[in-house]
C-alpha cells in the first residue's frame, strides 16, 4: 500500500493543548520524562544518519550521471542500498503524530514528507519505459515526453517536463491520483535497477532475472540511449528532493533549538503552547509503534506480499532489497523499545518498566531468528521475491513471521500499561486512511 | 445486539468516530485477519491503466469514475453530492436507461440487466477515461426549492435536484433517456445483512396489500450473473444486488472499469471505438476472483459499531406512526438479533421521489427500504456530509422523512402532525439506532 496514503490522526493529540505557566517545572530541565529523552535522542541521531547517507547517495548519483560507467552505476546502487539501512530504521518514528507524517498541528510545517520519501508501489511505467504484461515496451512516460506530460488518472493536471527538476517531480507526484508516485527512494531505485518480476503464478509477470538477480537496467540507458540525459536529470532531481526533505525532518529533531519539534516533545519549546503533554506524547509513541509493527510491517508489507503473492507488493521490488527493509524496520522498532541505537545505550527505555517480559522477549527472539534466516537466504540462495513463492518452504516461515509481528504489536498494550499509559487494541490497528 | 445506554458519543473521540465503519471484527484468527487485510488493501489500492508494467494493479478503465473503491466510499461512509465549489463528487453517479418497449430484445435485456441501457453511453456515466479515451460526460446538479408547511406554520425548505449532463463525449443522449442520480450508501453491517435468510425477507412481502394497511412490500427478484439464476435482491437503492460480492463486482466494472469473474466484459458501447480498442489489451479478469473474494470478505467482516439508544419515547412513536411497518426493526440470526430497521422490500414512495428507472421488478416509483442502523454515526464520519436519500437531496433526517410519499404518505402525515417535541424525539432516536 502506498505509504503516501497513510494517515494517522490520533485525536487525543488534537484535543490537548497544554498551556504551561512560565514558572513550570518543565522549564527547570530536571523534570523531562526520561523515556522521551531516550526516544528523542535516538530520533536525532537516526535522522542525522539518514540525511548523511542520502547526501552520500546524492554524490554517487552525481558521479554516475557525470560519468556513467558500470563502476559508477555500481557505486550509485551501493549508495542507495546503504541509504536504506538508516532510513528504514527511522520508520519506527512514523504514525506517531511526529514531523515525518503528522496530519495536523503546527509541526506539519516540516512538510510531513513521509509519502514523498518512501511511497511505493510505483506506477513505474509513468516514469520510464517498462516491459508490459504483453511483453511490449511501453512509452508515453515522463522520461520520453520532451514537452507537456499528462499523468492520467483522475482530474490530472498537465505539467511541462521539458526540464526535470525537483519542482516538476513535486508537481507530478500524486497528480491524477495517489498511484502516480514520482518522488522518493523507490523512484531512484527503479531508475537504477529497472524492472524485476520474478515468477509466473498468480500474476503473469515475466521480466525475470533469476533467484539472486535484481533488476538489470542496461548502462546504455544512461549513455547511448536517446533519453539518457533526461534520466540523469530525473535521478539528480529526485536525490536533491530526498535530501531537502530529510534536512527538514532533521531540523525538527535537532538539538539546541528551543523552537523545534524535539523541544516541544520534551516540554522545552519556548512557545509553551507547542509543548506536548507527557501522557499524550507517550500514548502517541506507544500506539505509533504498535501500528507500525502490526498494521504496517506485518500486514501491509509482509502479509500483502506473501499472501497475494505479488512482486509488486514487496517493498523494494526493483533492487530486491525487501529483506533489508523488513530487517531495518524491525531494528528501528527494537531501537526504541530497548533505548539503543547502533549498539549504544541511550538511557531509560520503553520496555524497562515492564514486569513480565517473557512473552514479548520470546516473540522478539523468534522474529529475530526468522529475519536472520530470510537475510541469509537472500544472500546465498534466493531473494525475498522467491522466498514468498507459494511453493517455497520459506513462504510458511514468512507467514509465521508476520503473525509473530502482529503479536508483538498487540504486546505494546502491555508495554504502554507498565508505563502508565492505556492503549486499546483499536489504537494499534487499522487506522490509516486514504488521502482524498 | 448489545444495547448501550447513553445519549451521546461523548466517550468517543472525533477520530474514533470517524473510523466507526473501518474497524475489523474483533478476535479474528490470523488466517481470517489475513483475508480481511488483503481485501482491505484491494479496496484501497489505486488501480492504473492497462497494460502497465505489472499486472498486479492494472486494468483501470478504459472508462471509469474513480481509481479506488475508497474514493467513493470514504471511510466506508456515505457518498455525497458535491465536493468543493459545486463540483459534483465522484460518489454521486449517474445511471442511464431508456423506456422499455415490448420487443424481445428489450425483454431479454430487462431479464438479464434489469434495465435498458442508453445505446451510446450504456448503464452509467463515466466521468474519466484513460489517455486516448474520451470521458463520457460530467454532471451538474442544481436545485429548485419548495416550501413545506407544518400545521404550526414552521416552514421546511426542500431541494428538488435537477441533474444535467455536460461535455458529452459521444454525442447526444436519446431524447427519452432516464437520468437517475445515486450516491454511494454507507457500508454498514453488510455481513450481518447477508445472514438474513430469503425466507425472513419474503415473510414480510405483501404485494397485493392483502392486509389493507396501504403498504405492499415486494421483494426484487433479480438475475444474478454470479449464480446464473434468479435471486432475491437486498443491496443497492432498488435492491438490485443479491450479495455483497455481486454488488462489489458490479461496482468494479461500472465505477472503475475492472473486469472480473462476474462481469467479464468492459461496458463500452458500440460507438465507443477508443474504449473498445483500449480494452483489447486488458486481462479477462482485471479484478481476479481472489481479489473480488477478498474485497467481499473485507466488507462482510467489518465491525458493526454499537448503537446507543436512549430515546425510547422516540422509538415508541416511530412504531406508533407506522414507520416500523417498512423499517422493520429486528431479525433473529442464529447467534444474534440484529436491528437494521429495514424490510429490504420495494415500496412505491410517490412521484416526488420517483426516478422513473426500473431495475428488474422495481418500478420507476419504487425503492428498497434502506436500513437505518447507525444513521447517527454515518453523519459523524464525515462532518460535512449532509446528504440523505438515494441522490443526497435531503440535508437532514427531517427533510428525508418529509420527502416520503406513496405508501409512506400516511406515516409522513402523522409525523408532521406530531408536536414539535415528539418529532424531535423521533429524530433523536434515528440518530441513536
Amino acid at each position: 500500500m502506498h505509504d503516501s496514503t497513510k494517515k494517522l490522526m490520533i485525536s487525543f493529540v488534537l484535543t490537548v493543548v497544554i498551556v504551561i505557566s512560565a514558572a513550570s517545572v518543565f522549564l527547570s530541565g530536571n523534570e523531562i520524562n526520561p523515556l522521551l529523552i531516550t526516544y528523542a535522542n535516538i530520533a536525532t541521531i537516526n535522522y542525522t544518519d539518514a540525511l548523511n547517507d542520502a547526501k552520500k547517495l546524492g554524490i554517487k548519483l552525481k558521479d554516475f550521471t557525470i560519468n556513467p560507467t558500470i563502476e559508477t552505476m555500481g557505486n550509485a546502487k551501493a549508495a542507495w542500498l546503504n541509504a536504506r539501512e538508516s532510513y528504514s530504521q527511522t520508520e519506527a518514528f512514523r504514525l506517531s503524530n511526529g514531523p515525518i507524517d503528522a496530519e495536523e498541528g503546527w509541526h506539519t510545517s516540516y512538510g510531513a514528507p513521509e509519502g514523498r520519501l518512501n511511497a511505493w508501489p510505483l506506477d513505474e511505467n509513468m516514469i520510464d519505459y517498462t516491459t508490459n504484461a504483453k511483453g511490449r515496451k511501453t512509452s508515453g512516460n515522463i522520461i520520453d515526453t520532451p514537452d507537456i506530460f499528462n499523468p492520467g488518472g483522475e482530474n490530472p493536471l498537465v505539467i511541462d517536463v521539458s526540464i526535470i527538476t525537483s519542482d516538476v517531480l513535486v508537481a507530478l507526484n500524486e497528480n491524477g491520483g495517489n498511484a502516480n508516485v514520482t518522488t522518493g527512494y523507490h523512484v531512484i531505485e527503479f531508475l537504477l535497477w529497472g524492472q524485476d518480476q520474478d515468477y509466473t503464478n498468480f500474476i503473469k509477470d515475466s521480466v525475470t532475472h533469476g533467484a539472486l538477480l535484481a533488476g538489470q537496467r542496461p548502462l546504455a540507458d544512461y549513455t547511448i540511449n536517446v533519453n539518457a540525459d533526461r534520466r540523469k536529470q530525473y535521478l539528480n532531481a529526485a536525490a536533491s528532493l530526498i535530501i531537502s526533505d530529510l534536512e527538514s525532518i532533521t531540523s525538527a529533531w535537532a538539538d539546541g533549538d528551543s523552537t523545534n519539534y524535539k523541544a516541544a516533545l520534551l516540554g522545552q519549546n519556548s512557545d509553551v503552547t507547542k509543548n506536548i503533554n507527557v501522557k499524550v506524547a507517550l500514548k502517541q509513541i506507544f500506539s505509533g509503534l504498535g501500528i507500525f509493527i502490526k498494521s504496517e510491517l506485518a500486514n501491509e508489507r509482509i502479509a500483502m506480499a506473501v499472501l497475494t503473492p505479488s512482486e509488486e507488493d514487496e517493498h523494494s521490488c526493483f533492487s530486491d532489497n525487501t529483506h533489508r527493509d523488513i530487517t531495518q524496520n524491525f531494528q528501528g522498532f527494537k531501537n526504541l523499545l530497548f533505548g539503543t541505537y547502533n549498539g549504544f545505550d541511550y538511557g531509560v527505555a520503553l520496555i524497562d518498566a515492564m514486569k513480565d517480559k517473557t512473552k514479548l522477549m520470546g516473540l522478539i527472539a523468534s522474529v529475530n531468528t526468522k529475519i536472520n534466516q530470510m537475510n541469509t537466504l537472500a544472500q546465498v540462495s534466493r531473494h525475498f521475491d522467491y522466498q514468498i513463492h507459494p511453493n517455497d518452504s520459506q513462504a510458511r516461515q514468512i507467514k509465521i513471521l508476520k503473525n509473530e509481528l502482529r503479536a508483538i504489536g498487540d504486546q505494546m498494550i502491555y508495554v504502554a500499561k507498565s508505563n502508565g499509559i492505556d492503549l486499546t487494541v483499536g489504537n494499534i490497528m487499522d487506522v490509516e486512511e486514504i488521502k482524498l | 445486539m448489545e444495547r448501550v445506554f447513553a445519549n451521546d458519543f461523548s466517550n468517543l473521540s472525533t477520530y474514533e468516530l470517524s473510523q466507526s465503519f473501518t474497524q475489523v471484527q474483533p478476535n479474528l484468527s490470523n488466517d481470517k485477519l489475513d483475508k480481511f487485510i488483503l481485501g482491505k488493501s484491494f479496496f484501497r489500492i489505486p488501480w492504473v491503466e492497462a497494460p502497465s508494467s505489472t499486472t498486479a494493479r492494472d486494468g483501470l478503465g478504459p472508462l471509469f469514475s474513480a481509481n479506488t473503491c475508497v474514493n467513493c466510499h470514504v471511510k466506508n461512509g456515505r457518498g455525497k453530492v458535491f465536493e468543493v465549489n459545486n463540483i459534483v463528487d465522484k460518489s454521486h453517479v449517474i445511471r442511464l436507461s431508456i423506456p422499455l418497449n415490448d420487443t424481445d430484445e428489450h425483454q431479454g435485456m430487462i431479464a438479464k440487466f434489469g434495465s435498458i441501457p442508453e445505446p451510446n453511453y450504456g448503464v452509467q456515466i463515466s466521468i474519466n477515461g484513460v489517455p486516448g479515451v474520451p470521458f463520457e460526460a460530467k454532471s451538474l446538479v442544481h436545485y429548485s426549492t419548495k416550501n413545506i408547511h407544518y400545521s404550526d406554520n414552521t416552514i421546511i425548505i426542500l431541494q428538488q435536484p435537477i441533474v444535467k449532463l455536460e461535455k458529452l463525449g459521444y454525442g447526444d443522449l436519446l431524447p427519452n433517456t432516464i437520468i437517475s442520480a445515486r450516491i454511494a450508501p454507507a457500508l454498514v453491517g453488510l455481513g450481518l445483512l447477508e445472514q438474513i435468510t430469503d425466507e425472513q425477507i419474503l415473510a414480510n412481502e405483501d404485494i397485493n396489500d392483502a392486509n389493507h394497511d396501504g403498504i405492499s412490500g415486494k421483494a426484487n427478484r433479480v438475475w444474478s450473473e454470479q449464480t446464473k439464476k434468479i435471486e432475491i435482491g437486498r443491496y443497492a437503492w432498488k435492491a438490485s444486488a443479491p450479495t455483497v460480492k455481486y454488488q462489489s463486482a458490479n461496482a468494479a466494472v461500472n465505477d472503475m472499469g475492472l473486469t472480473n469473474p462476474i462481469y467479464e466484459h468492459q461496458s463500452c458501447t458500440l460507438i465507443q471505438v477508443e474504449c473498445i480498442n483500449s480494452s483489447k489489451d486488458g486481462e479477462k479478469h482485471e479484478l481476479t476472483a481472489q481479489r473480488l473474494n477478498a474485497i467481499s470478505y473485507y466488507l462482510t467482516h467489518l465491525k458493526l459499531p454499537k448503537s446507543i439508544i436512549s430515546q425510547y419515547q422516540g422509538q415508541r412513536l416511530f412504531s406508533e406512526i407506522g414507520c416500523s411497518k417498512c423499517h422493520v426493526p429486528s431479525y433473529s440470526l442464529p447467534n444474534i438479533t440484529i436491528y437494521p430497521y429495514s424490510d429490504f422490500l420495494l415500496h412505491d414512495m410517490g412521484k416526488d421521489l420517483a426516478d422513473d428507472r426500473s431495475e428488474f421488478d422495481a418500478l420507476g416509483n419504487e425503492w428498497r427500504t434502506p436500513p437505518l442502523w447507525r444513521l447517527g454515526r454515518v453523519s459523524l464520519i464525515l462532518k460535512d456530509n449532509k446528504n440523505f436519500l438515494h441522490d443526497g437531496r435531503a440535508r437532514n433526517l427531517e427533510q428525508a422523512i418529509i420527502w416520503h410519499g406513496g405508501e409512506a404518505e400516511r406515516s409522513k402525515t402523522l409525523f408532521m402532525n406530531l408536536p414539535v417535541s415528539s418529532r424531535g424525539k423521533i429524530l433523536q432516536f434515528l440518530n441513536e439506532i
